[in-house]
């Protein structure tokens, strides 16, 4: 998905055709796949009822592979939501409507029913990550299993719901029985046409829409960023994505889909067993989807597919299927760990409060509407642009930064060095909202900020590259600006299911620019990855850039780099610095000497002196606690 | 009133039970980061042994074949499998080690067929003793004081002996204790094959209170990880602590009101999980590398 | 690409040689019409596994004995099995399997009066015959009869008139302590217990409900009953978890201490309360040492049953055998296996298999066959194996005690 600016107006046009002609021959194809499956599977030990059970798994295998394969979270509750559908469906066809069954209504009400449960359990429940997340699931729809087990006079109790009258289908001015069975035609080994009954239409139906829609889904904008997040989560949320946002909205149409296939399943079945919620249930969409393959479109189908009809033959040939069943999973996740290890990768990151991140309240004020750069942020204005008040904060009884006035004016390219441990990186977590004040305020443009998080920062303006280049490895150089850029122009959050982010030009024109910036047009379609560490550092500078901040925080950006690219970055950064105010965290002090405009200097926590790089240069104070003594030589450099 | 006694009682006896379970949990997520769904497999392979055991041979040679042969099997399961996803996601350990147990409680089914089975504890140690007011069976009570005994000898492994010393300093940083040449390899296997021991022995010796099926493993194992997750993942005493309330909770909501009494303990779940994440007793500042 | 590659390969390997070694391939789909097929739906696992077990037992022996002679009508009977687990979900999807992917034409089997149920409704939507062998609560041939559906063992009414007409004369006025498994049986069972000894003065002083299935520890129940030191104690549970249940009640020392109930029993569930079974009392339609020693059908099925599997038959296996040679007999009186015409004759005819002469009521397909009173003797006394579990203290002929076709509030379909 790199597609280049300027240069492609032209064969747009013609390669618009070849998109729909594209999506068409999916659909057409697909249909033909689910047209052919109850004929293929007939002379394999199938029967109808089995096809049209698993065409109507399939579709909850996919809402699962939503969260597990894009989101790369891992939910271990989905059956909370597949049985909650059945039960829904069926206690409204019993209860609502038990003269006239309408298979929309208990369906649609159902659906219904299980997004609004899933936006609630969301909503606790994507604060955490990794593990917790997926025990919080599984807290959840063990909550919900006993309830539904224990409320008897709703649900029938452990017997579950039984004897569901046929649903009709009401399409204009006919009322479609799905029990009916299609006209004879005799198709030799694979079966009868007239094995099939109307419910397998509806459900083929029903899987195709699926498919088109989380095709579409996952190409969209929306997909994009969501790909995004399950990538590099610390970046996304930094350059000003809504990451929990996302995760929410992800799983709510998860959990709405898996829904709607719970209760096509009770209604077709007729029956809906206390079983549709137990952590078998939610095990069994991990299986066929880890089976199937995550990350693809057909995967949790595929794998629904064998994994059902394996059951299916082999419980009547030995009691041993479900020990066969659970060799294959075991088997797939040890023989093809980095399948699991591209879809969780977000959890790799090492800190420990990355397993329980919360985010801080978020922020009541908008974000800013698109700023050029040019025109903001130069040299001259009387207020301040960052100003920190008595800032602290603690690490259990550590201070890593106490007491700390800051005050940096528009334009200033400011360096922050210290020795070791002085609390630099810290203080630029402070600023940039990654960790949250113990004490004091963070002022930015004259509003307080401290409470305000990193995401809701970025679109204030903050923007941050990080002492490691935190990237999207897997993407483009282009790509990866793009993402930020997209970031800045969409807002923190946007629903676009349906459009591919293509369509905005601003967003291409950013990535652009900045990628222009930092001098890496010539790596534009280099995955990032592959990357040498320099050209890593300096498309974080790019992808922080891209979100067209009014100060933009370095942490060590050139650490790591020969003397010549830390030259180079140099240069870069000094022209940078003449559109907007730049802060800088280095050790480097022929660079820092060189270029800053004022340096602060931070030991243990706490300002030493700000000034001048003379003032600096010359503070006694600053050469004994930096230096501990050595030759002014070295300052000099 | 003999019936809450009754009950607190008796949520002491099952809460001892999650109590084991979950102290090994937690030690080998300690010492390992090794996240284990496979544990109550541990417990269940335990009970089957020590039923096998006590009907051919003796009730007592039964507790000391069954951590034996729990210890054997995890060592075993360690080498040919866990081994590589110690450095994996905690989610990648958690659905090989889910399929581990599903395999185990599968062959249990196979082999022991899935009828619920028990043995009976010899006659000296059948019937009820005299607590006061009220009669409580003596096993029970016998099987309380073996469970308390035997964390007391766990802790005092952890806290008192070398090995212990390389447990504890492996939670708080597993680098650093390599590169002092702490022999964290070995005593990893050691905390491992303990921690299954553990819930081995209590499977053998819980089979005459609550019987075995092949279900019957995984069953206690979702509430221990409610307990982990309560207490604390990583604390000794937040595995100690959050057993005994689940236990009770469990117990005495049962007594209450009956059908809550499975929805209770996933609720407190939930709240520790939103309110205080690192649990009750688990550390919010520990620098884990 | 790699990955999904071998990862394909892999799956798609495993599978094959899996279903090529069990026997995957062509099915034979339509079933020519030289077989019969009946699906055996019972317990595998869970607290009835070996009640299941010995009812598979008893239909593999009468197939195989049909099949022997020439099948029914000509045609060999072949079996198709599940196990529902006692859980009405998987009962139900079985019943489903054995009809549409096996061809069955009769369902058979049962654990619990919840399968029972289950399945019962999805035969009569399918117009498959469902003969219930293990269902004890009214409902199966009550609230929830079928045109479909025949049940022959008693049901929960005429034990409970059973047990209440041997020992009210010597328990009536005491005091009554219930422990009852809570599920539709279980309540069938108390509602049919203390309506006939309640009006005849006995007190109930509690019924302690436990939750089903799953109780692994019937102490704080058990605490119950012994503080309240009842005359008769009813412990209203089945299979396993009777087993599970008594044996605690021994530790508590209610063994000693009071009469025990137990509405409804089997050989095994004696066998493993061994000695803790002596002396309690309790009822079953069957029982292999009486009804061998005063029926030549019986005594034939208990000495085929013995030579096959070296033991008698539990009373599960002997309605399970009873029900094979039942639909054989209708069948081949009707002259087909349609349905409407089964039902017509096994609504209008008597017949004599392994007890004394008994039919099917047409109101409710319910069997009118006799039930009888146990007590339990002691280990010692048991024999081999232990299945000597009981003397009989009374046999109450089935019209006797079945529940009268006015109390009914069953409703059943025309077809």
């Amino acid at each position: 998905m790199t597609t280049s600016t300027a240069a492609d107006a032209a064969p747009a046009v013609s390669a618009r055709p070849s998109l729909l002609w594209r999506d068409v021959r999916f659909t057409v194809l697909c249909a033909l796949g689910i047209a052919l499956f109850p004929f293929v599977l007939h002379p394999l030990g199938g029967y109808s009822t089995l096809a049209t059970q698993i065409a109507i798994v399939s579709i909850a295998s996919i809402g699962f592979n939503l969260l597990l394969g894009y989101a790369g979270t891992l939910s271990y509750g989905h059956a909370m939501f597949y049985g909650g559908g059945a039960y829904i469906a069926a206690i409204l066809m019993l209860r609502a409507m038990p003269q006239h069954p309408n298979l929309w209504l208990a369906v649609g009400g159902a659906t219904l029913g299980t997004l609004v449960m899933a936006v609630l359990v969301g909503a606790v429940t994507v604060r955490l990550y990794g593990i917790y997340f997926a025990l919080l699931t599984l807290a959840f729809a063990q909550m919900v299993y006993f309830i539904v087990e224990q409320a008897k006079d709703w649900t029938n109790g452990d017997d579950g719901l039984q004897a569901l009258p046929n649903a009709l289908l009401p399409i204009g001015p006919w009322n479609l029985d799905l029990t009916t069975h299609l006209p004879a035609f005799p198709l030799g080994p694979f079966g009868d046409l007239s094995d099939l009954r109307m419910w397998y239409v509806f459900a083929g139906i029903c899987l195709l829409l699926v498919l088109l829609l989380f095709r579409m889904l996952t190409r969209s904008q929306f997909g994009e960023v969501l790909g995004a997040i399950r990538e590099n989560e610390q970046r996304s949320s930094l350059i000003g994505f809504n990451a929990p946002g996302y995760r929410l909205a992800a799983f709510a149409i998860s959990g709405a889909l898996t829904g709607f296939s719970g209760a096509l399943r009770g209604l077709f079945d007729g029956t809906v067993p206390v079983d549709s919620l137990s952590i078998d249930r939610s095990g069994s969409f991990v299986i066929y989807t880890i089976v199937g393959g995550v990350q693809t479109l057909f995967g949790p189908v595929a794998g629904t597919a064998v994994i059902m009809w394996l059951e299916n033959v082999l419980s009547a040939k030995t009691p041993a299927w479900r020990l066969i069943e659970g060799l294959i999973f075991v088997g797939v996740i040890v023989f093809l760990p980095r399948g699991l290890a591209t879809v969780l990768r977000q959890q790799r990151d090492k800190n420990p409060r990355a397993l329980f991140v919360r985010s801080l309240r978020p922020s009541t004020e908008e974000p800013d509407p698109l700023l050029k750069a040019a025109g903001e942020g130069h040299r001259g204005g009387v207020m301040s642009i960052i100003e920190t008040f008595k800032l602290g904060k603690l690490f259990g009884h550590f201070a890593a930064v106490r007491d700390v006035d800051f005050r940096v004016d528009p334009g200033e390219l400011r360096a922050v060095i210290g020795p070791n441990g002085a609390g630099k990186t810290t203080f630029f977590n402070l600023l940039s909202g990654t960790i949250a004040p113990s004490d004091g305020t963070i002022n930015y443009k004259g509003r307080d900020v401290s409470r305000l998080t990193g995401t809701a920062r970025v679109h204030q303006g903050i923007a941050k590259a990080f002492q490691t280049a935190s990237i999207y490895p897997d993407q483009t150089v282009r790509q990866n600006c793009r993402l930020a850029a997209l970031a800045k122009v969409q807002g923190a959050f946007a629903l676009q299911v349906f459009r591919r982010s293509s369509r905005l030009q601003d967003v291409d024109a950013l990535a652009e620019r900045a990628m222009a910036r930092l001098e890496l047009t010539g790596v534009a379609d280099v995955r990032a990855g592959d990357l040498s560490h320099g050209d890593k550092k300096r498309l974080d500078i790019a992808i922080a850039l891209a979100t067209q901040p009014q100060i933009l925080l370095l942490d060590e950006p050139v650490a790591g780099m020969s003397k010549d690219e830390a030259r180079k970055t140099e240069g870069l950064i000094r022209r940078l610095a003449t559109e907007m105010t730049v802060l800088v965290i280095e050790h480097d002090m022929e660079m820092v000497m060189g270029i800053s405009d004022s340096i602060t200097v931070l030991h243990q926590g706490t300002v030493l002196a700000t000034g001048t790089p003379e003032q600096i240069r010359n503070n006694p104070r600053v050469q004994e606690a930096y230096l501990g003594g050595h030759s002014q030589a070295e300052l000099a450099g | 009133m003999e019936a809450f006694f009754e009950a607190l009682l008796g949520g002491l006896v099952l809460g001892l039970i999650y109590v084991a379970i979950a102290v090994g949990l937690t030690i080998i997520f300690g010492t390992l980061r090794l996240v284990n769904f496979a544990h109550g497999a541990f417990y269940a392979i335990g009970a089957y042994v020590g039923l096998v055991i006590a009907q051919r041979i003796g009730v007592g040679w039964a507790f000391i074949a069954a951590p034996i042969a729990v210890a054997l099997f995890a060592v075993l399961l360690d080498r040919l499998v866990l081994r590589q996803f110690y450095d994996k996601e905690p989610t990648a350990q958690l659905l090989v080690t889910f399929g581990i147990a599903l395999v185990v409680e599968e062959t249990l089914r196979l082999i022991f067929g899935a009828t619920t089975q028990q043995y009976q504890m010899p006659d000296a140690l059948q019937g009820s003793v005299s607590l006061g007011f009220f009669t409580y069976p003596a096993y029970r009570l016998l099987f309380a004081g073996g469970v308390i005994l035997m964390l007391a000898l766990v802790w005092l492994f952890i806290e008192r002996t070398n090995y212990g010393l390389i447990v504890r300093a492996g939670i708080r940083d597993r680098v650093m204790v390599q590169l002092l040449g702490g022999n964290i390899r070995q005593a990893s296997t050691i905390v491992f094959a303990l921690g299954a021991a553990i819930a081995g022995l209590v499977g053998a010796a819980a089979t005459p209170i609550y019987s075995i099926d092949p279900a019957t493993g995984f069953a206690f194992l979702v509430p221990s990880f409610v307990v982990v997750v309560v207490g604390g993942l990583g604390s000794f005493w937040g595995a100690v602590l959050g057993g005994l309330l689940i236990g009770e909770l469990q117990s005495l909501t049962n007594l209450a009101y009956a059908p809550a009494s499975n929805v209770v303990i996933y609720l407190c779940m939930a709240l520790v999980l939103l309110l205080r994440p690192q649990g009750l007793l688990g550390e919010s500042e520990v620098i884990r590398q | 690409m790699k990955q999904s590659l071998s990862r394909g390969r892999f799956v798609a390997g495993t599978a094959g040689v899996a279903a090529l070694t069990f026997g995957g391939g062509p099915y034979v789909i339509a079933a020519p019409t030289k077989e019969l097929t009946i699906g055996l739906n019972v317990p595998q696992s869970g607290p009835y596994a070996e009640q299941g077990a010995d009812q598979l037992r008893a239909y593999h022996l009468a197939i195989d004995e049909i099949n022997g002679k020439g099948g029914i009508m000509g045609m060999k009977i072949k079996a198709t099995e599940g196990d529902d687990q006692t859980k009405a979900g998987v009962a139900t999807e079985n019943a489903q399997r054995m009809i549409e992917r096996d061809g069955a034409i009769m369902i058979t089997g049962g654990s619990s009066t919840g399968t029972a149920v289950a399945v019962s409704g999805v035969c009569q939507q399918k117009g498959v015959i469902f003969m219930a062998t293990l269902t004890h609560g009214d409902e199966t041939t009550n609230q929830n009869c079928h045109k479909h559906t025949f049940r022959r063992y008693n049901d929960a009414y005429m034990s409970a008139q059973s047990l209440a007409k041997t020992l009210v004369t010597k328990y009536g006025t005491g005091k009554w302590f219930h422990i009852t498994a809570d599920y539709a049986w279980g309540h069938s069972v108390y509602d049919n217990i203390t309506a006939v000894v309640e009006p005849k003065g006995a007190k109930t002083i509690k019924n302690v409900l436990t939750p089903f299935p799953g109780t692994k520890d019937f102490s704080p129940m058990l605490q119950q009953a012994q503080a309240a030191k009842p005359d008769v104690l009813v412990l209203t549970e089945f299979g396993a978890d009777m087993v599970t249940c008594l044996n605690q009640a021994a530790q508590f020392g209610l063994t000693k201490s009071t009469k025990i109930l137990v509405p409804l029993v089997d050989e095994y569930m004696a066998k493993g309360t061994k000695d803790n079974f002596d002396n309690v009392v309790s009822t079953a339609p069957w029982y292999w040492e009486y009804h061998a020693g005063k029926y030549a059908g019986a005594k034939r099925f208990v000495d085929a049953f013995q030579k096959r599997y070296g033991f008698p038959p539990s009373n599960g296996a002997e309605t399970a055998y009873a029900d094979i040679y039942i639909y054989k007999l209708a069948v081949e009186k009707a002259g087909s296996t349609d349905p409407a015409k089964v039902i017509s004759f096994l609504e209008g005819s008597k017949f004599q298999f392994t007890k004394e002469e008994e039919w099917y009521r047409k109101e409710d397909h319910q069997g009118v066959n006799s039930c009888l009173v146990l007590e339990g003797i002691p280990e010692n006394q048991r024999g081999p194996g232990g299945f000597k579990y009981a003397k009989v203290l009374e046999v109450h002929p089935g019209p006797s005690v079945i529940a009268p076709v006015s109390s009914l509030s069953c409703k059943m379909e025309t077809a």
